[in-house]
């Protein structure tokens, strides 16, 4: 069945991808029948229990929509709580029997309505990190300088950050680590790159995160240390995944494109490509559906999605770690909440903790995925603070996530709320 | 319709602004729930505080505003949606667990906790709340009592009837009442659980809890056949062992799960029987040991008890991926709900494949083997109308086919307005009419969740009752006649009770005890029949009932109010009404949510409300614990009572024994 409205803009993706394969976008808003079953583990509904705020309400937004029955507008309040307020986090999706991948239909909504969440400074130096990397790499160590001298806090001081448009800077400025060490280049054994491979191919390459080359250095260590030597080491390279999520869909599609050609290049594309990240994990994996509609690149996009490996195909968990602390892992992600990295990440937890590893109820929120933070300031606070609720009432000493953005974030409320606790990413979860 | 300027000004007044929502889209957002129905509402009000509901009902009903109340929206009835526009009340912030007793095994709280929170909640408390409808992580108590939602462990445990102690309830007027479990009286907390919110808005629950079971055991075991299956479950119960859960499904079925969720359901037997004992674990030992029995002696093929933990939950893997096989393979489930006399569960699934067959729908077949309840989840896409209609078609013929068994057209998931217009056929028109004289003295101005349940034209529509023949012809007629010269009688039995000189409609002529069906266990006795015939009778054919052998009536120990604990065990009802029409509702149904529970309604009612002349209730093959009376107590008329009595006998034909009377 194809939708009533056809668009093939550029703007739009072809195909969403759900359990059941590929289906076009108004087949797959079609599957959501109303259950109801995702509402109660929405964060936002949680806050704010209405159908306005809820999974199901954004299905049948979108499906009223598609069907031509309303006139979306930016105007229209209620839609854009709709659409402005969905963190993207997928635990509809974990609880819906028909597996209705929600987060994508309002990424497609706000697309549709060219609709940015992002403050505007904010999206353009992000964007700056596919778009001109010299250009971001200055301005990110400019950022840097200026915090080390104090800026940000005299702003803070003058309340210049309580002004709606700088209030993302306080937040980051809380986020980040007091001392941000870029990873500097001589850590990984790149120079020497060509003639080592020249003697042993290459058994993976390493696409570290933003945050593990800006922020976490330790994290693109310990990653970098466990993975099958020698590894092909990826500086600088966006994946698209931030201009897929706050922006433009034709700009993302061209720097996965330009990934997917560097992988087919490197060993004839026949190298996994590794990520510390869950968010850039689910996001190539989904490479299929993100070049839907382009006939020249769907293929290779599947070809190169099924090289795609996250750091806990990699990470040994063989005997358990002498500790009688608590610990759990926060799933926060876009997207998506289960498949095989989270699967393995619990197994690894379970074999090294053994009991001590605490599982959560279904209701329990995690930490809103990708710097969502950054868009919601107030409903975004509410969330935080269930999440940490969570870890203070199981007594939990370590939250392992599966993104160092997410463990930075974690860090920023235990530190605020519950200091006992610390966050960490999975790959120092044997440290 | 037209929302008042003034009425609007006032709720965002009570509520605040940002509460009550008017936008199209807010509106068309919540004119759905998970049925085929829709009905735009012209306001949607977000209540934030239990409090807050009394006092816009009260705006609503000055201005003359229908409104129905809406929780999580799971129900498959379309019974949140607005077909007449009105206001939907958002309950769902009403989320907070007040109080937990674990002394004296109760809970408060608010309608809109999910039913899963709570039983979250009470876990570690080594307590459970046992209703436990399949929807329980996103259904909330408040939905569930106004459904009568029940789930897997309803055959041991009960629905949601059987677990509401007392309950807060904001009438359609605005006036607030608490009801608890009194002994005389009618059960008004069984007239309201079911009642789909028409008769008001409950605003606060009080729920039993019970000590979680010491230990659980479960297994997974094939039949031959869907009536080898049915039958030793039959035996089982008949034995004495009630578990906890029997899920079953047909072949079907299980090849559709085992291929998707590969739980290790066998795929070669006609039926696959998930069954979950709970006990003392010295007491679980001989109840397994009679499982095993019937299951030989019912030509079981394989006999799979799960070992730990991890197999009983791939085992139960398998039975929750019923819903989930079908929700990928269509865009729509529709989950059917019916049921039947268990014994007539073989008969009646394969006239459902039969059916679905015949009118080419895909659906898989699911059934609580235990309560005869059962739920074809039929799969397609509502955006193919013709489609469609076959599916409305299948499902028709369905509900006919538990019709015409003994059935009734819902075990659990309520009637709202997609089986509203199938009620004719369960139900005539004199017990129609009843529903409708209940809903008017509840709602006078028919603004709690308008249209729901009854069929507006059922005067025009519904059948009549078969004529009735000797005795009962007889009472009627006495009835009929009292009324007319507007003279009171007064029923009774043995007269044992309140001993009245007035004017008496005896029962004492209705003394034939109709059936005692063995299959079933269920005893179908007429209400003059005294006690200590139907236990003699009864133990004579080796079966018990909870009666005790003293003097009087079945009739009397169901009205007096003496023996509250009885009413549980009854299934099905019939009475004479003031105008001597004869209303019938239940039989031989471990479940019904098809329309206000009559049961309840006459139960402890002193014969106020009209004369019960037939009682359906189980029986047990073994003896079981009696039921001792209490001492009787004169009927409280409450206003609630007053309502009803002048809806239901406005010229006082059935007086109150002690009472004046002209
Ligand atoms: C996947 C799935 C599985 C299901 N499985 C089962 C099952 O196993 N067993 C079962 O019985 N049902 C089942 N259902 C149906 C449904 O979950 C139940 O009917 C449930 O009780 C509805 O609760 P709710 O909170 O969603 O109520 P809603 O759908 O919001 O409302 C239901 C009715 O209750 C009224 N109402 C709500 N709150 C109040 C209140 N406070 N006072 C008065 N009236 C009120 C509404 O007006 C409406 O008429 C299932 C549904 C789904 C989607
Ligand atoms: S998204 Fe899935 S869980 Fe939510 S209402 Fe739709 S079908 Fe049900
Ligand atoms: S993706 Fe997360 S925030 Fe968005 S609707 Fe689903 S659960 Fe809610």
């Amino acid at each position: 069945m194809t939708s009533p409205k056809t668009d093939t803009s550029m703007h739009q993706l072809h195909q969403i991808h759900t359990a059941m394969g590929e289906r076009n976008l108004y087949d797959s808003v079609s599957y959501c029948n109303r259950c109801g079953m995702c509402a109660p583990v929405c964060p936002i509904y949680q806050i704010l229990p209405r159908e306005t705020t809820s999974p199901r309400g954004r299905n049948q937004l979108l499906r009223l929509w598609l069907e031509q029955k309303i006139k979306p507008s930016l105007a229209d309040k209620t839609l854009l709580a709709l659409l402005e307020s969905c963190t993207l986090c997928g635990r509809c999706k974990q609880m819906c029997a028909g597996d209705i991948p929600t987060a994508e239909h309002v990424l497609e909504m706000r697309r549709m309505l060219r609709l940015s969440v992002l403050p505007s400074f904010l999206q353009s130096f992000l964007q700056l990190r596919g778009s001109h990397p010299f250009l971001f790499s200055l301005v990110a160590r400019l950022g840097i300088f200026l915090r080390k001298v104090h800026l940000i806090q005299i702003m803070r001081t003058l309340r210049i950050t309580r002004l709606s448009a700088f209030k993302w800077l306080a937040r980051l400025d809380d986020l980040l680590p007091e001392q941000v060490v870029p990873l500097e280049r001589k850590f990984f054994p790149v120079v020497k790159q060509a003639a080592r491979f020249a003697v042993t191919p290459p058994a993976c390459i390493y696409l570290p995160s933003l945050e593990a080359e800006w922020i976490l250095p330790q994290l693109a260590r310990d990653t970098y240390k466990l993975l099958p030597q020698p590894v092909l080491v990826w500086r600088h390279t966006a994946s698209g995944l931030f201009e897929y999520v706050y922006g433009d869909l034709a700009r993302s599609r061209r720097l996965l494109c330009r990934l997917i050609e560097r992988h087919e290049r490197t060993e004839n594309g026949k190298l996994p490509l590794v990520t510390d990240s869950i968010d850039v994990y689910l996001f190539l994996t989904r490479a299929g559906q993100v070049l839907s509609g382009q006939p020249a690149w769907e293929e290779r996009a599947r070809r190169f999605a099924a090289q795609i490996r996250f750091v806990t195909d990699y990470l040994p968990a063989t005997e358990k770690v002498p500790s009688r602390q608590r610990v759990q892992l926060e799933c926060g992600a876009l997207f998506e909440r289960q498949g095989k990295p989270f699967t393995q990440a619990r197994q690894i937890l379970s074999t090294l903790f053994g009991k001590n590893f605490v599982q959560c109820s279904y209701t329990d929120t995690d930490i809103p995925a990708f710097g969502y933070g950054f868009t919601l300031h107030n409903r975004a606070a509410e969330i935080d603070f269930k999440t940490v609720a969570k870890i203070a009432r199981t007594k939990t000493k370590s939250v392992f996530t599966l993104s160092g953005l997410a463990a930075l974030e974690m860090n920023r409320l235990l530190k605020q709320f519950y200091p006992a606790a610390e966050a960490k990413h999975i790959v120092h979860a044997k440290r | 319709m037209l929302i008042p300027l003034e009425a609007k000004l006032a709720l965002k007044q009570e509520v605040g602004s940002s509460n009550v929502q008017t936008d199209e889209l807010a509106l068309l957002l919540n004119s759905y729930d998970c049925s085929l129905s829709r009905g735009k509402p012209d306001l949607v009000i977000t209540v934030e505080r239990t409090e807050q509901v009394a006092a816009i009902v009260k705006i609503l009903y000055k201005f003359h505003i229908p409104f129905v109340a809406r929780s999580a929206a799971t129900n498959h009835a379309g019974s949140c949606s607005a077909p007449s526009g009105g206001a939907i009340l958002n309950l769902a912030p009403l989320n907070h667990i007040i109080e937990i007793d674990t002394k004296n095994q109760c809970a408060w709280v608010e309608p809109g906790v999910i039913t899963e929170q709570l039983q979250h909640d009470l876990r570690p408390l080594g307590f459970f709340y046992a209703p436990d409808p399949a929807s329980s992580k996103a259904c909330t108590i408040g939905g569930n009592m106004a459904q009568n939602a029940s789930g897997a462990r309803c055959l041991k445990y009960g629905g949601t009837l059987d677990h509401i102690l007392a309950a807060e309830v904001v009438l359609p007027n605005g006036e607030t009442l608490l009801l608890e479990r009194k002994t005389t009286g009618p059960d008004w907390i069984g007239v309201l659980t079911g009642s789909e919110g028409t008769l008001g808005i409950v605003t606060r629950i009080k729920v039993k809890i019970l000590p979680l079971p010491v230990t659980v055991k479960t297994y997974l075991i094939t039949f031959p056949s869907l009536e080898s299956c049915v039958q030793a479950v039959s035996d089982l119960v008949a034995r004495g062992v009630i578990a906890r859960c029997m899920e079953a499904m047909d072949q079907l079925t299980a090849r559709a799960i085992e291929s998707f969720a590969r739980a290790g359901y066998p795929i070669d037997a006609q039926a696959v029987l998930l069954l979950e004992l709970d006990n003392a674990p010295e007491l679980l030992g001989q109840e397994e040991k009679i499982l095993q029995a019937v299951c030989r002696a019912n030509q079981a093929q394989q006999f799979i008890p799960a070992n730990n933990e991890e197999e009983r939950a791939r085992l139960w893997r398998g039975r929750r991926a019923a819903y989930a096989v079908m929700a990928r393979l269509a865009p729509n489930v529709l989950v059917c709900d019916g049921t039947v006399p268990r014994s007539q569960l073989p008969r009646t699934l394969l006239q459902v494949r039969e059916i679905l067959h015949r009118h080419q729908v895909k659906a898989s077949l699911l059934f609580h083997a235990g309560d005869g309840n059962f739920h074809p989840q039929i799969i397609f896409d509502e955006r193919d109308t013709v489609r469609t209609n076959q599916v409305r078609q299948a499902v028709h013929g369905i509900l006919q086919s538990c019709i015409e068994q003994g059935g009734t057209i819902s075990g659990e998931h309520g009637i709202g307005l997609e089986k509203r217009d199938r009620m004719i056929y369960l139900y005539s028109r004199a017990t129609l009419d009843l529903f409708a004289r209940i809903k008017r003295a509840f709602d006078p101005e028919g603004l709690a969740n308008p249209l729901k349940i009854i069929p507006p034209d059922y005067l025009k529509t519904a059948g009549t009752t078969a004529p009735l023949t000797g005795e009962l012809l007889q009472l009627s007629e006495q009835i009929k006649k009292a009324q007319q010269e507007r003279r009171s009688v007064v029923v009774t039995g043995r007269n044992l009770v309140f001993q009245t000189t007035k004017p008496a409609l005896s029962t004492l002529g209705l003394n034939r005890i109709i059936h005692i069906d063995l299959t079933n266990y269920m005893v179908m006795a007429q209400a003059g029949v005294p006690l200590h015939t139907l236990v003699q009778t009864l133990r004579s054919h080796g079966v018990y009932s909870v009666l005790p052998d003293l003097p009087g009536t079945l009739g009397g120990a169901f009205s007096s109010g003496c023996f509250p604990g009885f009413y549980a065990h009854v299934t099905g009802i019939r009475a004479l009404l003031a105008d001597g029409s004869s209303v019938r509702y239940g039989g031989k149904l471990t479940k019904n949510a098809a329309g206000y529970n009559l049961i309840r309604l006459f139960a402890g009612a002193q014969g106020t409300l009209g004369m019960v002349t037939e009682l359906t209730f189980k029986i047990y093959a073994l003896p079981c614990t009696v039921l001792s009376p209490l001492p009787a107590q004169p009927l409280v008329k409450s206003p609630l009572w007053n309502a009803v009595k002048r809806e239901v006998d406005p010229y006082n034909v059935f007086a109150w024994p002690q009472e004046e009377t002209r």
